[in-house]
């Protein structure tokens, strides 16, 4: 009998390590330890030896059992890697391809706002809040509250942009300074006040880059067309005051 | 006038993030401060040396600005200055031509632009 | 302004070099706009004598000369073509390894048609003295003892011109002794005393008639007019040195008698004008013009002349505008015999507004526009009477005065200790009292309670601000002490309001879905302007610069159409565009409004532009800007969910693919969707465009959350999840079905979302679409049973079916 064990023991770790594939190592297991497997069918004959044998059969069969087990698991392992290399080897991408960059990379803050947010954050460490106003302003916020004459030359039409008059003869403008933000809160606060008051100005200028001489550059602008004409827009006055009683 | 000074120091030293600005003050005159005074930089700010760049207009509040607002100018007294945004962006960044400020052209936009990520803080610095 | 450094020493005693002077003016507020040394450039070239001149044995057109270049020197030979170089001239030599400034070349050894010239003889234009020239410089033969000395020495040239940029405050330095007087107050040197003038007011009386004929209203035009005729003057050209210094800061030497006054207005800021006598008609007047007049100037073209104008006048007509410029039939020539000197004061904001509308910027005008010294009319016709005696010889008559000088004292009470208050600099009272008293103010009384009598060639010192100001600059400015600004009371807090925070969040935000900020123009064509809702006439520059740019704009959307196609026009097609700005839809402040605004075009997604290999390249849209307005809600404390969708937006979105996000009847947060195919046409825009605008005014403002967060709770039982697909008529809104669904049980139900759209297929032909949706029940207390989800399901097929008509699919 136990020799019988003995060979049918070897016949089925051959047939083991010899299923090449998942299905086969499936089939033996099967086969061996399937309900009417070679081992499970041991099993069965069990019942018919005498009484002595049957714990020494028993045992004999159970080593058999645990051992064809282990065989099959560890020959599954080494099959499933290999199944899953051949698997990963298939499914190969190309890793150069290119990435789409996302929103961030293509979304840009204009260098003005950037600059803003850097004087705002400077002046708010000094303790500047920021206040704002109309860009459309009367001659007696944007003149003559600040002290400029009506015969002064930035009153004329040549550096202020002007709506037309209205029936009684007044007439808007665009500021030309952020000036009457001080004004205007200054009419309206107590004392003491700290505020920067940063926004568009408007003043047209008979060389439109007058203002913006980065001196290395200023041949290059010269020869650029002057198309727009004559004119300083947008940019952002920034103008503070600081008023405190004696 | 000399918190006005110091404010302007303070300022322009943060904003080129330099440790040290050279500033010229000199005598001017606007029609809403008194006495004023115009501010130049040395260019070493902005790393060309040797130059002066005039970079804002400045002064104690006019007392008859004061009294427009319905102040005392004897019994209140301020300091008012006046930068150009454009201008301090074009010298601390180098950007050449102020007409392309306006353009909306997606090129330029993009190469002196900023990151949405680029906060300016005191904390981090403003430009780094 | 302009003047030479020898000017300013007749009459400032230093012995400063130019760049201190320089510097000093700079920091007093006269600043210097540049420096022009003619050492600089001409100081190489040098006195010779054309000693021998042969033809050049190659060359028809060439002479070979010897030169003497100093005395003594040997003979050197230089090769010259001008035809006016001749044997025994004085002439410019200018020695190998010079830099010509005329020709922009540096001398270099080389054979000249097989003659080595040993350098240059120059022609004026050579040496940029003018602009064309005959041949080369032919030196007066008494400069014969200066052969060998530098060109500049010998003619006079060597002076450097200084260039001071004026602020409108200062007339007193429209002339040079004003700007001696500045500095010499700041400690640069000495004022030179006025010059003693001859006997300049003869016995005759002066033969022509002066008169004012203004009404009280208008007197201030010409408040003082004065003259004298000089008889029997011989003109001629005025002496070399004033010649060379009215060449020097740029002018045209003409006479004698038109120099002085040239040179008086630039020396003492007091222009004058000279007539001849004998072309005048009648009394000289002054009065104001009538439209039907007109004259020639001295710049010999046509002026017309206006009643607001101040004008000089003869028995035949105006003469020439007061102040601003003469006219050429009375003007003084080489032939003048008798010559009458103008002297008067023409108000400054007459003169300004006459010039402006005459198109005529002067010397006079420049002076006269910021107020001449009223104190100077008799001086300066004086000086200008002694000059003329010198230079021209002739009898003068008395003076003739009409009017009177405008001169009103001014006292300013001045208290020392302001000077302190207000700049930080502390000043001893001697100093205060010495800086003053340097600019010609006079004080007396206490230091306290001083006052201070103002001079009269400065009408810009009013109060004691303006003392403050001159005491300051003249004391200087870097003795300002730097103090630091006391911190505010309190804890810091948040400098930016609501709002303006708000603003930078949608910035940022904006540029984190891919957009890139825009800054565009407030001004816009005025057809733009309509199409978007403006064109108001009220807000239509009365002074474009151009037509492209002539009215406010109503919205930020056409900046940002025209900038996509400008961008197009560059190659680059897929456009994401933001701005965040102000915009008007009418002239008073609150008409004022900030929106964000942004455009996409092309494939300018969120994921990201143009074709990629992981999908199709599809045209940005609707819903890409909606996906925008919503996270930009979001990020502003709003929930889009909460708000209204209606199908209103304005005219220049896509009546179909366009929406208006609203709060009740009168909030709009946002308009979106796609832009409208005209708009685009009118803009020639290629499309799609996908657009939106944000109404960050209109956002209600944000709730004042606590700071600490609400405890955290989550249910322990699981979510259950059922997809329902409804078949709905074509028009119905999937928000309807959205909104049924997530009514059916408010507790229970957590979220319904849309996962599929199908209108293809027999629906399309049945004008139906089946919309498919998976509803999340959230269990709260207890785990539903099957027939507990199945109540809620049957409850949201009903709802559904009762809002929207639709039926569940089978």
């Amino acid at each position: 009998m136990s020799n019988d064990l003995t060979t049918l023991e070897s016949e089925l770790l051959a047939e083991i390590a010899g299923a090449g594939d998942l299905a086969a190592i499936e089939a033996v297991r099967v086969a061996s330890l399937g309900k009417k497997g070679r081992v499970s069918d041991l099993m069965s004959k069990l019942g018919a030896l005498p009484n002595e044998e049957k714990k020494a059969f028993g045992q004999a069969v159970n080593t058999l059992k645990a051992r064809v087990t282990e065989a099959l698991d560890a020959r599954k392992a080494v099959l499933e890697t290999a199944a899953l290399d051949a698997r990963l080897k298939t499914e190969r991408a190309d890793v150069t391809l290119p990435v789409r960059q996302g929103p961030q990379a293509e979304g840009r803050i204009h260098p003005v706002s950037q600059v803003l947010d850097e004087v705002i954050e400077i002046f708010a460490d000094m303790g500047f809040a920021v206040a704002e106003g109309p860009d459309i302003e009367t001659d007696e916020m944007n003149f003559d509250k600040l002290n400029i004459p009506a015969e002064h030359p930035a009153r004329q039409d040549h550096d202020t942009f002007y709506f037309s008059p209205k029936a009684d003869g007044s007439r808007l403008l665009l500021r030309t300074h952020t000036s009457p933000v001080q004004i205007r809160t200054m009419v309206s606060t107590k004392p003491p006040i700290r505020i920067i008051a940063p926004g568009r100005v408007y003043r047209m200028r008979q060389r439109p880059d007058a203002h913006a001489d980065v001196p290395s550059d200023r041949r290059s602008r010269d020869r650029r067309d002057h198309a727009h004409g004559a004119l300083e827009v947008g940019a952002a006055g920034i103008l503070q005051s600081l008023l405190r009683g004696r | 006038m000399g918190h006005l000074k110091w404010v302007l120091q303070e300022f322009c030293k943060a904003f080129f993030e330099v440790d040290e600005v050279k500033m010229r003050f000199r005598a001017s005159h606007f029609p809403f401060t008194e006495p004023s005074m115009e501010v130049d930089i040395g260019a070493e700010a902005i790393g060309k040396p040797g130059q002066w760049l005039e970079i804002l207009g400045c002064g104690m509040v006019h007392p008859n600005v004061i009294r427009n607002c319905g102040l005392d100018p004897e019994k209140y007294q301020g300091f008012a200055f006046g930068v150009g945004l454009d201008r301090l962006t074009m010298l601390k960044y180098g950007i050449p031509d102020l007409r392309a400020f306006f353009a909306g052209d997606l090129k330029w936009l993009r190469h002196y632009g900023f990151s949405m990520l680029d906060v300016p803080t005191m904390g981090g610095g403003l430009s780094s | 302004m302009k003047f030479t450094l020898a000017w300013l020493k007749d009459h400032l005693e230093t012995e400063k070099s130019v760049d201190e002077l320089a510097a000093k003016l700079n920091a007093i507020g006269l600043e210097v706009e540049g420096i022009d040394d003619p050492a600089k450039q001409l100081g190489a070239f040098t006195v010779a004598r054309v000693v021998e001149a042969k033809k050049h044995p190659n060359a028809d057109k060439l002479q070979v000369l010897q030169v003497e270049i100093a005395k003594g020197a040997p003979l050197m030979e230089v090769v010259c073509g001008a035809p006016n170089a001749k044997a025994g001239m004085l002439a410019v030599f200018a020695a190998l390894g010079t830099y010509i400034p005329g020709s922009k070349i540096t001398l270099e050894k080389k054979p000249v048609r097989g003659v080595v010239s040993n350098g240059m003889m120059c022609s004026a234009a050579e040496l940029e003295l003018s602009s064309e020239s005959d041949g080369i410089l032919d030196l007066p033969a008494e400069w014969a003892s200066k052969v060998g000395e530098r060109y500049i020495d010998a003619a006079g040239l060597n002076d450097p011109v200084i260039e001071v940029k004026l602020t409108p405050n200062r007339p007193d330095c429209t002339g040079v002794r004003g700007i001696a007087r500045d500095l010499a107050a700041a400690g640069m040197g000495k004022l030179k005393p006025e010059p003693k003038l001859g006997a300049v007011d003869g016995k005759s009386d002066c033969p022509v008639e002066i008169k004012l004929e203004f009404s009280a209203e208008t007197a201030s035009a010409c408040p003082v007019f004065m003259g004298r005729v000089v008889r029997n003057v011989k003109n001629g050209p005025s002496p070399a040195w004033m010649q060379n210094r009215l060449t020097a800061i740029g002018q045209r030497p003409i006479n004698a008698l038109v120099d002085v006054t040239n040179y008086i207005s630039i020396d003492r800021g007091r222009p004058l004008h000279v007539y001849d006598a004998d072309k005048l008609k009648g009394a000289i007047r002054a009065r104001l013009g009538n439209k039907i007049e007109k004259f020639v100037g001295l710049d010999g073209k046509d002026h017309s002349v206006d009643q607001t104008m101040c004008v000089i006048a003869d028995d035949s007509g105006p003469l020439g505008f007061g102040g601003i410029m003469g006219g050429e039939s009375t003007g003084s020539t080489e032939t003048t015999k008798n010559v009458f000197i103008e002297s008067a004061y023409f108000d400054p904001v007459r003169t300004a507004t006459t010039g402006r509308k005459a198109g005529l910027q002067t010397d006079a005008r420049y002076r006269f526009e910021r107020g001449v010294d009223p104190a100077s009319t008799r001086p300066g016709l004086d000086l200008a009477t002694d000059m003329i005696m010198k230079f021209c010889g002739g009898e003068p008559t008395k003076a003739k005065v009409a009017g009177k000088d405008p001169v009103t004292p001014r006292v300013i009470a001045f208290d020392f200790a302001r000077v302190e208050k207000l700049t930080g600099v502390k000043l001893t009272d001697s100093e205060t009292k010495s800086i003053l008293e340097a600019l010609g103010c006079t004080v007396d009384g206490k230091p306290n309670t001083a006052k201070v009598t103002i001079p009269s060639w400065r009408p810009d010192m009013h109060g004691s601000a303006d003392l403050v100001e001159e005491v300051l600059r003249i004391a200087g400015l870097d003795r300002i002490p730097s103090t630091p600004l006391p911190r505010m009371h309190g804890v810091t807090k948040a400098v930016l309001t609501d709002k303006q925070k708000r603003a930078r969040r949608t910035r940022r935000l904006l540029a984190a879905r891919g957009l890139t900020e825009a800054v565009t123009w407030s001004f816009i064509p005025k057809d733009q302007a309509t199409h978007f809702g403006g064109g108001d006439a009220a807000l239509d520059l009365a002074n474009p610069i151009s037509v492209e740019l002539s009215s406010m704009r109503p919205g930020l959307l056409a900046g940002l159409l025209t900038a996509v196609t400008r961008n197009r026009n560059r190659g680059a097609n897929d456009v994401g565009l933001f701005e965040l700005g102000q915009s008007y839809r009418g002239e008073a402040p609150a008409d004022q409004y900030i929106s964000a605004a942004g455009v996409r075009a092309g494939t300018a997604k969120i994921a990201g532009s143009g074709r990629h290999w992981e999908g199709k390249a599809d045209a940005a849209s609707m819903f890409d800007v909606k996906a925008d307005v919503f996270a930009a809600l979001s990020a502003l404390g709003v929930d889009p969910a909460k708000a209204q969708i209606t199908r209103d937006a304005p005219g220049w979105y896509h009546p179909g693919r366009s929406a208006t996000l609203r709060l009740g009847p009168k909030t709009i947060l946002a308009h979106f969707g796609d832009v409208h195919p005209a708009t685009l046409k009118a803009l020639d825009v290629e499309a799609p465009v996908a657009a939106f605008e944000i109404f960050l005014d209109a956002l209600p403002p944000e709730k004042k959350k606590s700071r600490t967060k609400t405890a955290f709770a989550v249910s322990d039982l699981l979510p259950v999840k059922r997809d329902l697909a409804f078949i709905v008529a074509k028009d119905v809104a999937a928000g309807d079905v959205i909104k049924a669904a997530s009514g059916a049980d408010k507790a229970l139900i957590q979220s319904v979302h849309v996962f599929d759209v199908f209108e293809g297929g027999s629906l399309a032909t049945e004008g139906r679409k089946s919309l498919a949706i998976e509803v999340t029940i959230q269990p709260a207390t207890e785990t539903l049973n099957d027939a507990g989800i199945e109540q809620i399901v049957q409850k949201i097929i009903a709802d559904v079916k009762k809002a929207t008509g639709g039926e569940i699919r089978g």
